[in-house]
């Protein structure tokens, strides 16, 4: 029963996709009021049979009902509840249909909130939404049935895969980063509208950026708690390897970055409009290509899901959508004109452009590190690695270098800079940037990278700083407030500024203390026997004793470590080696101590009760903690931007109607 | 470009055709799109054995319950099949009854048996369980099996018959070719194996031995891994591996030599860092190549031209498409509704711009 109800609402999703889709771009060519109700109904009840669909695949993954394929693929009688409700997105079927639930909550959003707005384009947006709607549904329909009927059901199933019950930021992660991916295809639509229609003005730019903003700061998020995941989890003592998936999450996010600031350019001057639209496309074209990445067994990576039908279906889809944006743009990016012009000499203008520059460096040298091996297995027939040696000999100076341009940007002002305003804007943070060095030298930094991105780092925070307190150093002048009153003021008036420069306040604290993290931590290998301790900088731990922890789905060995630094304990860390049953090499859980200025970290390489002795890894890590601080700064600061823009502010202005003998005098 | 966009439909539609466009757009999408669809059919779980067509690496390895090793030298004259296993590794099992049972039929070929990531004494009860019809050699520190570059097992390497001994052939996976193939000579032609030869630098010891294991093995690739490095990896052939480094280096070889002693083994796969030849100079460019293309394209994008010059006037900044500021729209609602907002935005009284000293009139 349940798995004929699942099919059948996802048969239904897809007409409903399929003819919403038709209905919006045949409003779109020609209006009419009828149509575009029917295309907001079909996008409301899209949206409302995947909820439903989700519903139904939890329902039977919480009471293991077995005849379902998916939960006789991924359930599990002996795995905690938690487990049971996030193996809905642990693996392949399951996690496209939660993206067909974040894509369905999508669209119904992004339609109600424009219902009565910008009525030529909305259209052609919900039609390109239900278009991949019923992508995803065709998917979920045939290759990816997750709904398929089991003859004979099993009475217990495998679990979901060990690793993702290791730890709980596997109940975050995923649907963070679909919350992130997923919404890319809302600005997808809303810019293939505006090549559609041939405009895209001032008013119809504050949806497409909002509707950039709000996915990116999820997918901001889900990035680095992928790499809190890594970190916490892998025991390598790293948080970002390379890997192509983590690639694939990557790529969308930098040319999402690119697309939000020259959309401020749109805004502002109503120039690069063709090229915020490229962007926009570019960002979710990089999603499907991710998505292909991730699933179809082509790329060797740790997320790699097994190969299957999913793959070619994928590739069949990007590669009509890349025609098609192709296509569209040759066409149709033209009838974008430019409003206004750049600023050519020295100004912000400029340094926008050379953003956009490096972010789209960064992007194709990523891609292209990704993609390479395809590339020589195609033309060689031979199987070679990128790994992380290039990707970090590359990311390196285009990440100093961003560094650099968003203290130089904000500095420079919008029009043309007379020599005299460049030196009174960018001589003064040189002197931040020049303590900064020094105290960096003074605590033992010797790596060339790591001192130009701290003396970058400086230069760019008092800019950065001194653009926050800017309005509130205004304010307290010309009215006279007071430093808390002018703040709360300056941030109410001007948050999406206010927000920008939060973000990148939080952008330069990642920058530095990835810096500062990779090149200035110190490591140890070393076997201990029972009682025996190791030192690492002035830490000291002790091999207390080593117990076994049997849990339902996994058992444990774990090493008692007491800690201390200088003299003083610091307590007691626990680092595992679990074995699940279905993985043949164990998989170690490192345990980390979190400080303010570094982490220890614990990670067991190889442990044997019978002669009481272990093999360890240890890792002092600085400065960690603060790439999960700073990103949790950015996220805020991407919300404080968004916010208001959410709830309008009506302005009442109220007009005389003028007499005869105004009207003579006005009109001079 | 600085046209102002007309609010007309007719204008707004006209459909221009943007070649440059086309050509950027293609020149990303096709390649791309060709590279996908040739590598779909491959599944990247297997590996191709670069030592086809050389010699075998050598090795003289103790059998399974003890006893004089036996080594490659002492299989001269016969064709060979070596055939890595272990007692954990299902398909072995299936395996292992088809060479058993070839053993005894081809009687001029030697088959060999070397465990791979095993303890002793399972193999020895393993083999007592399951009568065997040709030895099997334990391989402590997994040496052998990352000579003949080993990614998993069941694997097997087929040997002419020759002096040197060459491998002719690499499986990876269950054993099913037809007995017949096995006693075939060799098929490729040879291609001569330089050894990595003699040590090129300075034998390291202490702190700075460690730091250079960590360096190189952060250079290579955990083959049973997914995607981590040698020297981040925890897995049991990741610390051989490692070892084997430690080694080198202590002995003096220098980094070239132990990368590309890793290479006849494993291939280029298993190099993290692309060696810069041949066709990877195009991973190691391309961005250089992409830098340039685009400060070439902003540099275009800002490029000055003589009217931008003569236009810079102090006053006179922003679009010149909007209407001047002392001038008032027809309509009469809107003109008092923008004489208002001048009254805030600038402080004219009633809206109106006073009157300049050179316009007194």
């Amino acid at each position: 029963m349940v798995p004929a109800l699942g099919r059948i609402l996802i048969l239904l999703a897809l007409l409903a996709a399929s003819a919403g889709a038709l209905v919006g771009f045949a409003t779109g060519a020609r209006p009419s009021g009828a149509g575009w109700a029917w295309a907001r109904r079909l996008a409301y009840a899209f949206a409302a049979l995947m909820v439903l669909a989700n519903l139904v695949m939890e329902y039977a993954l919480l009471t293991h009902d077995f005849s379902v394929g998916y939960v006789a693929h991924v359930g599990s009688r002996s795995v905690p509840t938690w487990v049971s409700l996030v193996s809905l997105w642990s693996s392949l079927e399951g996690s496209i249909l939660f993206w067909g639930l974040v894509m369905g909550a999508y669209i119904a959003v992004a339609t109600w909130q424009n219902r009565h707005r910008y009525p030529e384009y909305m259209p052609y947006a919900v039609g390109m939404w239900l278009a991949c709607g019923a992508f995803f549904s065709f998917l979920l329909a045939g290759p990816a049935q997750p709904f398929a009927t089991v003859p004979g059901p099993p009475i217990d199933g495998p679990g979901p895969n060990p690793l993702l019950q290791n730890h709980y930021l596997m109940i975050i992660h995923p649907p963070f980063l679909y919350a992130g991916y997923v919404g890319m295809t809302i600005p997808f639509g809303l810019a293939c509208a505006a090549l559609l229609v041939g405009r895209l003005g001032h008013d119809f730019i504050r949806p497409l950026r909002n509707f950039l903003l709000l996915p990116w700061i999820f997918l901001t998020v889900a990035i680095v708690l992928g790499g809190w995941w890594a970190y916490e989890v892998l025991g390598w003592g790293g948080y970002w390897a390379w890997d192509p998936v983590e690639n694939a999450s990557f790529l969308p996010w930098l040319t999402a970055t690119a697309a939000l600031h020259s959309a401020l350019l749109v805004e502002r001057k109503g120039v690069l409009k063709g090229w915020t639209a490229t962007l926009v496309i570019a960002t979710y074209l990089l999603t499907v290509l991710g998505t292909f990445m991730t699933r179809s067994g082509v790329f060797n990576s740790v997320h790699s899901f097994t190969q299957s039908a999913i793959g070619p279906t994928i590739l069949v889809f990007l590669a009509a959508a890349l025609l098609f944006a192709v296509a569209l743009l040759t066409v149709r990016v033209d009838t974008l004109a430019a409003e206004g012009r750049l600023e050519t000499g020295p100004s912000r203008d400029a340094v926008f452009l050379v953003q956009n520059l490096l972010f789209v460096l960064f992007t194709f040298t990523v891609l292209l590190g990704t993609v390479f091996p395809l590339v020589v297995e195609a033309a060689r027939g031979v199987q070679m690695s990128v790994g992380r040696p290039y990707f970090d000999k590359m990311s390196v100076p285009i990440g100093v270098a961003l560094l650099f341009v968003m203290g130089v940007g904000p500095a420079l002002p919008w029009g043309h800079a007379t020599k005299e305003q460049l030196r009174r804007a960018l001589l003064p943070p040189l002197l931040t940037a020049s303590m900064l060095a020094v105290l960096g030298f003074a605590l033992g930094v010797r790596n060339a990278w790591t001192m130009v991105a701290l003396f970058f780092g400086g230069f760019t925070a008092q800019i950065t700083l001194s653009e926050i307190l800017l309005p509130v150093r205004q304010r307290m002048r010309a009215r006279g407030e007071n430093v808390l009153e002018a703040l709360r003021q300056a941030q109410r008036r001007g948050r999406r500024r206010f927000g920008a420069y939060i973000v990148h306040a939080g952008a330069l604290l990642v920058i530095v203390a990835i810096a500062v993290s990779s090149t200035m931590g110190s490591s140890k290998e070393i076997q201990l026997r029972e009682g025996e301790t190791m030192a690492l900088g002035a830490y000291a731990l002790t091999f207390v004793n080593a117990d076994r922890v049997a849990e339902p789905h996994r058992e444990s060995v774990r090493a008692r470590m007491d800690v201390s630094k200088n003299g003083r304990s610091l307590g007691t860390l626990y680092p595992r080696m679990s074995r699940y049953e279905s993985q043949r090499e164990p998989i170690g859980t490192p345990a980390v101590r979190t400080s303010l200025t570094e982490d220890l970290y614990v990670s067991i390489q190889n442990i044997d009760l019978a002669s009481r002795s272990v093999g360890l890894l240890v890792l002092v890590n600085p400065m960690v903690a603060w790439i999960w601080i700073a990103t949790a700064v950015m996220a805020l600061g991407g919300l404080v931007a968004l916010v208001p823009a959410w709830r309008g502010e009506t302005v009442a202005v109220r007009v005389a109607v003028p007499s005869a003998s105004a009207s003579a005098e006005g009109s001079r | 470009m600085a046209a102002t966009s007309t609010p007309g439909t007719a204008a707004a539609r006209a459909t221009r055709f943007n070649p440059r466009v086309l050509a950027a757009g293609a020149a990303i999408a096709l390649p791309l799109l060709v590279v996908l669809l040739l590598n779909l059919r491959r599944d990247p779980h297997t590996v191709r054995s670069p030592l086809v067509g050389r010699p075998a690496p050598a090795f003289s390895l103790a059998p399974v319950g003890g006893g004089a090793p036996l080594s490659l030298e002492s299989l001269r004259g016969r064709p060979a099949v070596i055939n890595f296993w272990a007692t954990w590794c299902v398909p072995c099992f299936e395996e292992h009854a088809a060479l058993t049972a070839a053993a005894r039929t081809q009687r001029d070929v030697q088959f060999v048996g070397i465990v791979y990531e095993d303890e002793e004494a399972r193999t020895q009860a393993f083999l007592q369980k399951r009568a065997s019809s040709y030895p099997s050699l334990m391989d402590p520190e997994g040496r052998t099996a990352i000579a003949y570059g080993v990614f998993g097992v069941p694997e097997t390497f087929f040997l002419d018959r020759g002096t040197v001994k060459r491998i002719t052939f690499a499986l990876l996976g269950l054993f099913a070719l037809p007995p017949a193939l096995v006693a075939q000579g060799a098929r490729a032609p040879a291609v001569p194996a330089p050894g990595i030869g003699v040590p090129r630098g300075v034998p390291l010891s202490g702190a700075e031995l460690g730091a250079r294991t960590e360096e190189i093995g952060a250079l290579l690739r955990c083959p049973v891994c997914q995607g981590l490095s040698v020297a981040d990896s925890p897995a049991t052939m990741a610390r051989n591996m490692k070892a084997e480094v430690r080694q080198k280096l202590a002995a003096g070889y220098d980094q070239e030599q132990i990368l590309a002693h890793f290479e006849r083994a494993y291939g280029e796969f298993v190099r993290l860092d692309p060696p810069a030849r041949g066709m990877n100079w195009l991973v190691w460019l391309g961005p250089l190549a992409a830098l340039l293309a685009g400060v070439a394209l902003v540099a275009l994008a800002l490029k000055r031209s003589p009217r931008d010059a003569a236009e810079r006037a102090p006053a006179a900044s922003g679009p010149s498409a909007l209407p001047a500021r002392d001038t008032l729209p027809g309509d009469p609602h809107l003109a008092a509704a923008v004489r208002h907002v001048r009254s805030l935005a600038y402080g004219w009284p009633d809206g109106v711009p006073p009157k300049t000293p050179a316009a007194a009139s």
